[in-house]
């Protein structure tokens, strides 16, 4: 007998969730393990209070700004190495240094430089900006340089060869780097806010939880974390598809 | 009159000589069609003259022109956006025409349903003449075809020449075929290539 999918996936969650409840009550500690039902509780008390959704403001605000900094900059550093080999060739040492370098390193370097306010949007930035420019330099390189020749000769303008050329063949290669960097961005930040325990962060919250052993709180907003940061990739994912390309066959040269 | 004159030009790739000092004159009294067995330089030729490439040595003058030339071409591959249909794709060259100009035009050399499928889904002779009918619609001073017949049988080849002479316009159209039997179509001067020594 075959189920519906989303029976299917209901049923693999809930295997899961028992099973951890389970393994909470036979390891009957709440400071080593934590069951679904009490985290759910946790949860549930914290989002009626104004501190729990500022706390998510506050972080989703900063980390988001690092990601779209780096994105807008990745994009345009990129787009400025593909033109000019000079550009490329100086930012080569650099890109690696920030692909290289641990996260924890940059955090303390920052932390000296800036304070812990606006370590995470730092931070998020240093994590993105890489991911996002080498897959622009990779989907701008994709494109068909005969086609190109070709846009070069009709003398195509250049709007027209970005949207109809240069778009279709960067899309891909951006999404994908979205992808991953979307996720390292969360990671990052939030792990830039747990040492620099910044006011108005979900980093701080974890910091808290350590400290005072409370293993539920740390879970709670572990899913937090989870949920803004899905959400955050799935709506910026889907941002990305809607803008107009040559691909896409509803839009046409105009 | 449009005339291009090339001047000792030579071309080289690696150690394989392509153009050894070749000198030519086309103009636009008549279509130039270039001929010579393969490897004798004719693509490479056509892309010096489009500015794709640069000549090891020598000139290539444009005169009878009050600027720069403007060139359409087709290429040796159709060099088509595959997703897009053959509308589309003349209009992505020639943003200026209008929807009917274009239907026109592209109806003079193409079947009428085949004008708004996306190009992958057409036959090989369809990319072709769809290739030609965007060089012949582009504003341009010099018209250039690489091989332009590859893939057309002998009725539609007629028909695709017939209509390039028709959109013309005074323009230089210059050339490459394998077949003698084109530059007789299309009342064109032959103009033999020899591989370089």
């Amino acid at each position: 007998m075959r189920y519906p999918l989303w029976i299917k996936k209901s049923l693999i969650l809930l295997f899961w969730l028992v099973l951890w409840q389970a393994a909470a009550a036979a390891v009957g500690n709440s400071i080593l393990l934590v069951g679904p039902a009490e985290v759910i509780a946790v949860l549930f008390s914290q989002a009626v209070t104004a501190d729990f959704w500022l706390t998510i403001i506050g972080s989703f605000s900063k980390i988001s700004l690092g990601f779209f900094l780096a994105f807008f900059s990745g994009i345009l550093l990129g787009s400025a190495a593909l033109r000019f080999s000079l550009a490329e060739e100086l930012l080569a040492p650099l890109i690696s240094l920030m692909k290289s370098v641990p996260v924890a390193s940059f955090v303390i370097l920052a932390l000296i430089w800036m304070g812990s306010d606006n370590l995470c949007i730092f931070i998020s930035f240093l994590v993105v900006l890489p991911i996002i420019y080498v897959n622009t330099l990779a989907g701008l390189r994709s494109t068909d340089q005969k086609l190109l020749e070709m846009a070069r000769i009709f003398r195509i303008p250049l709007r027209r060869r970005i949207r109809y050329l240069y778009l279709p063949a960067l899309l891909p290669h951006l999404k994908a780097g979205c992808r991953i960097a979307l996720g390292m961005s969360w990671k990052s930040g939030v792990a830039a806010e747990v040492i620099g325990t910044p006011r108005w962060s979900i980093g701080r919250q974890l910091y808290l939880s350590k400290t005072w052993l409370d293993t539920a709180n740390l879970f709670a907003w572990t899913l937090v974390i989870i949920a803004v940061s899905t959400l955050f990739e799935k709506l910026f994912l889907f941002l990305l598809s809607r803008i107009p390309h040559g691909a896409d066959r509803k839009e046409t040269p105009t | 009159m449009t005339v291009i004159s090339i001047e000792h030009l030579c071309k080289s790739y690696d150690s394989l000589k392509v153009l050894d000092h070749l000198s030519l004159e086309f103009s636009s009294v008549s279509p130039c069609c270039l001929m010579g067995p393969s490897g004798t330089g004719k693509t490479t030729l056509l892309r010096l003259i489009m500015g794709l490439e640069h000549p090891d040595s020598g000139t290539i003058r444009f005169s009878g022109l009050d600027r720069s030339p403007r060139f359409s071409a087709v290429f040796q591959e159709d060099r088509l956006c595959e997703s897009f249909s053959p509308v589309e794709n003349i209009r992505l060259a020639a943003g200026r025409l209008s929807q009917e100009k274009i239907l026109k035009e592209l109806s003079s050399i193409l079947p009428a349903e085949s004008l708004n499928r996306p190009v992958f889904t057409l036959s090989g002779g369809m990319k072709r003449r769809t290739a030609i009918c965007r060089a012949m619609v582009s504003s341009s001073d010099i018209v250039i075809m690489d091989e332009p017949f590859t893939g057309l049988d002998e009725e539609t080849k007629r028909q695709t020449i017939n209509y390039i002479k028709s959109r013309l316009n005074g323009r230089l159209l210059l050339l490459s075929t394998h077949q003698e039997e084109d530059v007789f179509l299309l009342g064109g001067n032959r103009i033999l290539l020899n591989a370089a020594p």
